[in-house]
């Protein structure tokens, strides 16, 4: 129960103090470092671009927040709760529940079908089966791919295929979900609606929305653009004014939600 | 991800590559079904051994023959090699004497000893069809030994008429049936023995008559012989020597004596007056033992056959070791996957020691259905050929525990074969995976 009274302290989802990621071992001539003393604090229900150009670190970046990797340095705080201290059980937990992945490559079964697919994470959280056929249906609906649900993965088209990655990184109802280039791979149109569903999920589920690209455009709608350059960041911009409108809107739509702490009570 | 789930996973990856994992779990198979089959027959052999042995009886029976030499299986061998002749040593074989039998009788334990008369007929002739056929005559050494009868009973030893039980088929050859042959009079065709060169001289023929007590049924103990009791095989005996003037017969001894002990002793008490036997110049050996000199054979034989089965198997775990690195190696990005969405990596080890205990799974059911239909095949063959006087021996016999056990045994085998990739799966770093090309 301390941490939900850490929560409501710190109503941050992400809190990351002074992260620094060198790669190679320490003395080693090989040594690099992709993150250099990097803090950023992202709020529920936000929309965060992470900018800059390839080799920047951005990727580097989401992975760290997205606990796939420990930084070298700093500390990292994920809905109040200190990183270092979950230990590896807590890690999978808080993954697999409070956190969805949309990959570039998509990084899909390829012969196994849609459904199982996008059921993945509740099979890992170890949900009966009707739950997992129940959520996933629901959350094909969201990305408009129902009628897809008992297609083998490959004989759909890239942006299809993303839409399935989407709906695999809702189906467990995370609280955020990362992005890394998630268009890179397809043309404009289908980038487009792929977006728009991603944008959607942020503003009507409340969902954190942290999303790496190298696109301005996108960038432009999110509420938030952090800027990367060799590591460090250079500019972390609020409210851009297209994005003013939609974060009132988020505000009013997240404040009655509160959901990380709605989730937390649940378990 | 619960244990179903990553069962359920498991098999479903062992279908992706459907060719390599038939491979390998051809090589598993190779293995399995050697191993299955030979125990199977070695199951099959012992069991109708078994139920022979039981069957015969022989509580308290004792096969004594006069030697100084340890019975060996090869009675002729020493310890190293042939032995050499001595003219100083007692022969290998002794007859036993009249003597001797009195010296068994003295023996603290030993109810009875007889010795047994080896007689033989030319011929056994029948009263309804007239027709001769030729037989092997055995006097029925102890009533302590149960042989399975058609009809009728055994011959009695304690009894003074001259009793004969046929052996299995040779009853409808006289022109009976197995009921109606009981009680009536059969014709033993007799040769008398003769001093001197009698390869020219004509056979003189002499005749006896045996009343039919009973039909045996095939068994291992009977061995197709037709049993007579005792008086009868003495009366055999004094009429093939009736023609030798009383000076030039034979002495009056055996090559093999019954021992008769309590039917109740154990086999400890058994050991005791074997060895008791054995301080005397005799060696005694039961009815389990006889058997068990042949079954040791036959296991020696057993084993190295499970040995080539080890041997397939542990070049069938390389091939499991080989199958799941290369799929550790394919799925690399799909581990990322499963733990960046937080699979711990005890789960994905379990994942893939499924796999492979999968692979050792199937290989051994396949071995299974295989060596199933060899069995069929096997039993068939046999119960036509080598087998066909021996009903009731089914060559190949699977045994459930000990099948199951070896399908235990090579999943535990294909588990530590599959521990060594397993645990580089699970030692992946989601970070690497998802970046490895
Ligand atoms: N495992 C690693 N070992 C060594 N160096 C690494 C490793 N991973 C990343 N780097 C280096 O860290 C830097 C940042 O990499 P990162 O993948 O975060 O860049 P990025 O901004 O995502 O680039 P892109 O837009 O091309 O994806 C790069 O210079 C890269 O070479
Ligand atoms: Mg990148």
């Amino acid at each position: 129960m301390a941490k939900s009274t850490k929560k409501t302290e710190t109503p941050l989802v992400i809190d990351a103090r002074n992260l620094t990621k060198t790669y190679g071992k320490k003395r080693s001539e090989h040594k690099f470092t992709a993150l250099k003393n990097v803090s950023l604090e992202i709020a529920q229900g936000e929309s965060v671009a992470i900018i800059g150009k390839s080799g920047s670190g951005k990727s580097t970046l989401m992975h760290t927040l997205a606990l796939l990797d420990k930084p070298t340095k700093g500390e990292l705080y994920f809905a109040g709760q200190r990183i270092g201290k979950l230990g590896s059980r807590g890690l999978n937990r808080t993954r697999n529940r409070e956190l969805g992945f949309v990959f570039q490559q998509f990084f899909m079964n390829a012969n196994d079908t849609v459904l199982n697919n996008v059921t993945l994470p509740l099979v890992i959280a170890g949900r009966s089966f009707f739950t997992r056929r129940r959520r996933a249906m629901e959350a094909l609906r969201a990305v408009g791919l129902e009628d897809k649900a008992k297609n083998k993965a490959k004989d759909l088209s890239g942006g299809q295929k993303q839409r399935v990655c989407i709906a695999r990184a809702l189906v467990n109802n995370p609280s955020v979900i990362f992005a890394d280039e998630p268009t890179g791979n397809l043309d404009s149109a289908t980038g487009a609606m792929v977006e728009k569903i991603l944008f959607d999920l942020n503003r009507k589920q409340g969902i954190t929305l942290i999303i790496v690209t190298h696109d301005e455009d996108i960038a432009a709608k999110c509420q938030r653009q952090v800027y990367l350059k060799d590591g460090e960041i250079v500019s972390d911009t609020k409210k851009s004014t297209k994005s003013a409108k939609t974060t009132k809107k988020t505000t009013a739509k997240k404040a009655p939600k509160k959901k990380t702490t709605a989730k937390k009570g649940k378990k | 991800m619960n244990l179903l789930d990553i069962i359920r996973t498991a098999n479903s990856n062992l279908f992706r590559n459907k060719l390599r994992s038939l491979l390998t779990i051809i090589a598993i198979f190779v293995g399995s079904f050697t191993i299955i089959l030979n125990n199977g027959i070695n199951y099959g052999v012992n069991s109708y051994v078994d139920t022979q042995v039981a069957n015969a009886g022989g509580q308290g029976y004792l096969e004594v023959i006069k030697t100084d030499h340890e019975l060996g299986v090869n009675i002729q061998m020493g310890p190293s090699g042939p032995t050499e002749f001595d003219p100083d040593a007692t022969p290998i074989f002794q007859r036993i004497t009249q003597d001797d039998l009195e010296t068994l009788r003295g023996v603290e334990g030993v109810q009875r000893a007889i010795g047994l008369p080896m007689v033989s007929a030319r011929y056994i002739q029948s009263y309804e069809n007239n027709k001769r056929f030729e037989l092997s005559l055995q006097a029925f050494p102890s009533d302590r030994l149960n042989v399975d009868m058609i009809s009728g009973r055994m011959v009695n030893n304690n009894r003074n008429a001259l009793e004969i039980a046929l052996a299995p088929d040779f009853a409808e050859a006289l022109g009976y049936t197995d009921e109606s042959v009981l009680g009536r009079q059969v014709r033993l065709g007799i040769r008398l023995q003769q001093l001197g060169d009698t390869t020219s001289a004509p056979e003189i023929i002499r005749h006896i008559d045996v009343t039919v007590v009973g039909v045996q049924n095939r068994s291992v103990v009977g061995m197709g012989a037709n049993f007579i009791n005792l008086t009868t095989a003495n009366a055999i005996q004094d009429l093939m020597l009736s023609e030798i003037p009383e000076a030039f017969r034979p002495a009056d001894d055996f090559m093999f004596a019954i021992v008769e002990v309590d039917e109740d002793a154990t086999d400890e008490e058994i050991a005791v007056i074997q060895e008791l036997l054995r301080e005397k110049g005799f060696q005694a050996m039961t009815i389990a033992e006889q058997v068990g000199m042949v079954m040791s054979i036959f296991d020696a034989i057993t084993t190295i056959l499970n040995v080539f089965g080890a041997i397939a198997l542990l070049a069938a775990s390389i091939g499991i070791v080989n199958t799941l690195f290369m799929a550790v190696q394919e799925r690399t990005k799909e581990i990322g996957l499963m733990k960046a969405m937080g699979l711990s990596s005890s789960k994905i080890f379990l994942m893939f020691s499924s796999e492979a205990i999968m692979l050792g799974f199937w290989g051994s059911v396949v071995g299974i259905i295989a060596a199933s239909i060899a069995r069929v095949v096997g039993n068939n063959i046999a119960n036509n050929t080598f087998l066909a006087d021996l009903p009731g021996f089914t060559l190949i016999e699977f045994s459930v525990p000990s099948t199951l056990s070896i399908v235990f045994l090579i999943m535990f085998i294909a588990f530590v074969a599959g521990t060594l990739p397993a645990r580089r799966a699970a030692r992946q770093n989601p970070i690497d995976a998802l970046r490895y090309e």
